[in-house]
């Protein structure tokens, strides 16, 4: 185990004997001498070790002691030497590596303990219950960050997320299916007022420079309390849905900036299909081009000055003018009128919206 | 290290009505150790060039090449570049070495390798002091040159930086323009540099290609660009504040070929026409240098509609502009005048058209005050009213 050498590192100027920790089976697992690491105990002091009954003994000049995990040994750690001084430094050193394994375990019980919260259906007694097992606060503000990355290595993916975020009381991540995972974050002041988007963006570029793989992140909502927390998961897959309907060029989305496109993601499919031919009878919209939308866009920026949408456009002003009326000629709106706008906007919202419907559509048969 | 190369390279994202073309039959050479600056407003496919260049989207149509290779179907972790982002997050918890070494450890790199590159980053960097130190410790500055250190430890064949300074402050954001420039000529690689800001594209580049729509409008030196813009668009986008544009007629009489402005015709400009009477507006006229002139009139454009376009400072308030050229002289009224130390802009109205004038910061002008100018009349852009494309006159 490299955490325990990590250990043995740290000591291993303050120690001049050779140090070491061994597995109840005499595996040496960390060792000052790494060359002895894997490598088992002579069979006779194994022998010794498991028939002793004090917790800490002498065999051979080596001083032994056992390292307890509530009733079963964890592992033993010895020093080589029989002094008086030697046996108070390897108490010491055997203090850490208890709390080291306390850690540890700790650690991957919080990071699994949310993914059961927000995959499982876990009652809120069992949430309270482990949460006090574990001393994690269930009234706590929280946030759930969905990143979707294509095609990395999983590991690397992970040691990118935890070395971001190596507070491990405040953060936790883990994967959950071949291309997504979870990063479940308390929200602290400082946080709030940089932004929790700034949090997402910051990921999305360090994970995608670090692994060149294409990162999505979303974002959910704040939960307040753990028993909210599978909610704000939720949220944060359909910030991403309706992100990649919507926004497709944005690469983080927030469940709180969805604008209308949460709306249009919540309606029946059914009147959006009666909408879309009540303004645009006959699919007309279909003739639709990009000059189009993005002329309703800048009018939209703009607060509908033609002067300076066609700056934002980089386009004459007549030209935002001829398209307005190429838009009046196919759909009788005239969108230099706030309300027509409205609508030829929500109605191109709709149609991406439906032609998403229709693309999963298209999938599943 | 290689060049890139894009040959008739296409992005189309699809969507629900038809699609968009997000860059349009882009080709371009660049060079081996080159500088290159993607420039252009926001929307218009630099970020999308970069990608597809990175391998992060998918080449619609058209190749890709890395030096010699061509890269289309080439995983990104496998081509040899190095990204750098806007949002750069320092592991907060690991030394400056660390930081840097990190991404060297996800690739399995040697540790002694390791050592070595990241020596040799700091060392270019020149925070070599500074590797023990953890990134709370650091100035702005130090923490942007760490971050630029983490892409140059793997020492790729090409950098991709898109818009790596947008989030920084305006003093760090002018220091680290410097920094990236002089690294580059530390570094000798080809580095690919997209930004959104002119001011940003002219000062650091070399070579810059100034893209709208998906397509390239020109690809040159600063210089080029902003003394000789091949249309509209790169006229306006290049240079701030932006060179001035007025439609004009062009007229030809005994003194010359001109271009006029403010004019008054038929009769449904009546109120116009009585201002003119009121002699509120004057209308303008410059003549070109015989030799443009006649150029102009060769190409079949007398009586046609041009576009002039004029920089702050080729409008002249020096008097003995107007001996020089006494057919260039306009009169203007004065609307605001900016002074901004060691530059002064004048806007004027001229015609009833809006113009921006760089003058002499001493000047008197005051708001109201009328004043004579010269529209330089070597240095006027004449471009087609319709294609906004330039004249070659
Ligand atoms: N993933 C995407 N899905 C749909 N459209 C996109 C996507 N990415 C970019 N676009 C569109 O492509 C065009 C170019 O975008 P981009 O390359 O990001 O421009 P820039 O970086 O110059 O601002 C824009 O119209 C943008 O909306
Ligand atoms: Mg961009």
């Amino acid at each position: 185990m490299q955490s325990y050498q990590d250990l043995v590192h740290e000591v291993i100027d303050i120690i001049d004997h050779e140090i070491g920790v061994v597995d109840p089976d005499g595996t040496v697992l960390a060792c000052s001498d790494t060359g002895k690491i894997g490598s088992s105990l002579p069979d006779t002091f194994i022998d010794h070790i498991l028939k002793n009954t004090e917790d800490c003994f002498i065999i051979d000049q080596h001083t032994f002691r056992k390292v307890y995990s509530g009733q079963k040994i964890n592992v033993f750690t010895y020093i080589c030497s029989d002094s008086e001084t030697a046996k108070k430094m390897l108490d010491l050193f055997s203090v850490s590596v208890s709390h080291y394994y306390q850690f540890c375990l700790s650690r991957l019980d919080r990071a699994s303990f949310f993914r059961s919260i927000i995959m499982e259906n876990l009652s809120e007694h069992e949430i309270v219950y482990r949460a006090r097992e574990l001393r994690i606060p269930v009234e706590i503000p929280r946030m759930v960050f969905l990143i979707s990355v294509a095609g990395a290595d999983d590991n690397a993916c992970m040691s990118v997320l935890k070395n971001m975020f190596p507070d491990r009381v405040h953060s936790s991540m883990f994967k959950i299916n071949a291309s997504n995972y979870l990063l479940v974050r308390t929200i602290k002041e400082a946080d709030r007022k940089k932004g929790v988007a700034d949090i997402a963006h910051m990921v999305k570029d360090n994970v995608s420079s670090e692994l060149m793989v294409d990162t999505r992140v979303s974002i959910g909502t704040e939960s307040a309390s753990l028993l909210d927390l599978k909610k704000s998961y939720q949220n944060a897959v359909i910030a991403d849905i309706t992100g990649r309907i919507f926004e497709g060029k944005e690469k983080v989305a927030d469940y709180n900036k969805l604008g209308i496109g949460r709306l249009i993601y919540k309606l029946p499919e059914e009147s959006c299909r009666i909408f879309l031919e009540e303004v645009f009878p006959g699919g007309s919209y279909k003739t639709f081009d990009e000059e189009m939308f993005k002329t309703i866009e800048g009018l939209f920026e703009c607060n509908f000055n033609i002067s300076k949408a066609a700056e934002v456009l980089f386009v004459h002003r007549n030209s935002v003018i001829y398209r307005i009326q190429k838009i009046q000629k196919i759909t009788g709106l005239d969108v230099r009128n706030f309300n027509d706008a409205v609508i030829f906007k929500i109605a191109s919202l709709v149609s991406k919206y439906l032609s998403y419907i229709d693309k999963q559509k298209e999938c599943r048969i | 290290m290689a060049g890139v190369k894009l040959k008739n390279v296409y992005k189309k994202y699809e969507s629900a009505h038809g699609g968009v073309m997000a860059v349009n039959d882009f080709n371009l050479d660049i060079e081996d150790k080159e500088f290159l600056i993607l420039v252009g407003p926001s929307g218009c496919g630099k970020t999308t060039t970069l990608r597809m260049i990175a391998g992060l989207e998918e080449i619609t149509a058209g190749e890709v090449y890395i030096g010699d290779k061509l890269i289309n179907d080439v995983q990104p972790k496998d081509r040899d570049i190095a990204m750098v982002f806007q949002n750069y997050a320092l592991y907060p918890h690991m030394t400056v070495f660390d930081n840097m070494a990190f991404g060297l450890k996800l690739r399995k790199t040697p540790k002694h390798e390791i050592k070595k590159k990241v020596y040799e980053a700091a060392r270019i960097l020149e925070i070599e002091h500074l590797l023990d130190r953890k990134p709370k410790a650091l100035s702005g500055g130090q923490r942007q040159r760490v971050a630029l250190g983490r892409a140059i430890v793997r020492e790729p064949k090409v950098f991709l930086m898109d818009e790596p300074l947008s989030n920084l402050d305006a003093k760090l954001r002018v220091q680290m323009r410097v920094e990236i420039t002089r690294l580059h000529q530390k570094l000798k690689t080809t580095i690919i540099y997209v930004t959104h800001d002119q001011t940003e594209a002219m000062t650091m580049g070399t070579r810059i290609v100034v893209m709208k729509d998906g397509f390239i409008q020109q690809v040159d030196s600063p210089q080029v660009l902003y003394e000789k813009p091949v249309n509209v668009f790169v006229g306006g986008f290049m240079g701030s504040p932006p060179m001035n544009f007025v439609k004009t007629t062009v007229k030809k009489d005994g003194k010359g070929v001109s271009l006029n402005f403010g004019e008054v015709e038929g009769s449904a400009l009546k109120n116009r026409a009585q201002a003119v009477e009121a002699k509120a507006i004057k209308p303008s006229a410059i003549y070109l240098p015989a030799e443009r002139g006649a150029k102009l009139e060769e190409l079949g454009y007398v009586d046609k509609e041009v576009i002039m376009g004029i920089r702050p400072e080729n409008i002249e308030d020096e008097p003995h502009y107007q001996e020089q050229y006494p057919d260039a002289v306009v009169e203007g009224i004065v609307d605001v005048k900016e002074a901004l130390g060691a530059e002064s802009y004048l806007y004027v109205k001229i015609s009833d058209v809006d113009f921006t004038a760089r003058v002499d910061p001493s000047n008197k002008f005051k708001p109201d005050d009328e004043v004579l100018l010269v529209f330089d009349p070597t240095r006027v852009h004449v471009f087609d009213g319709k294609t906004e494309k330039i004249l070659p006159v």
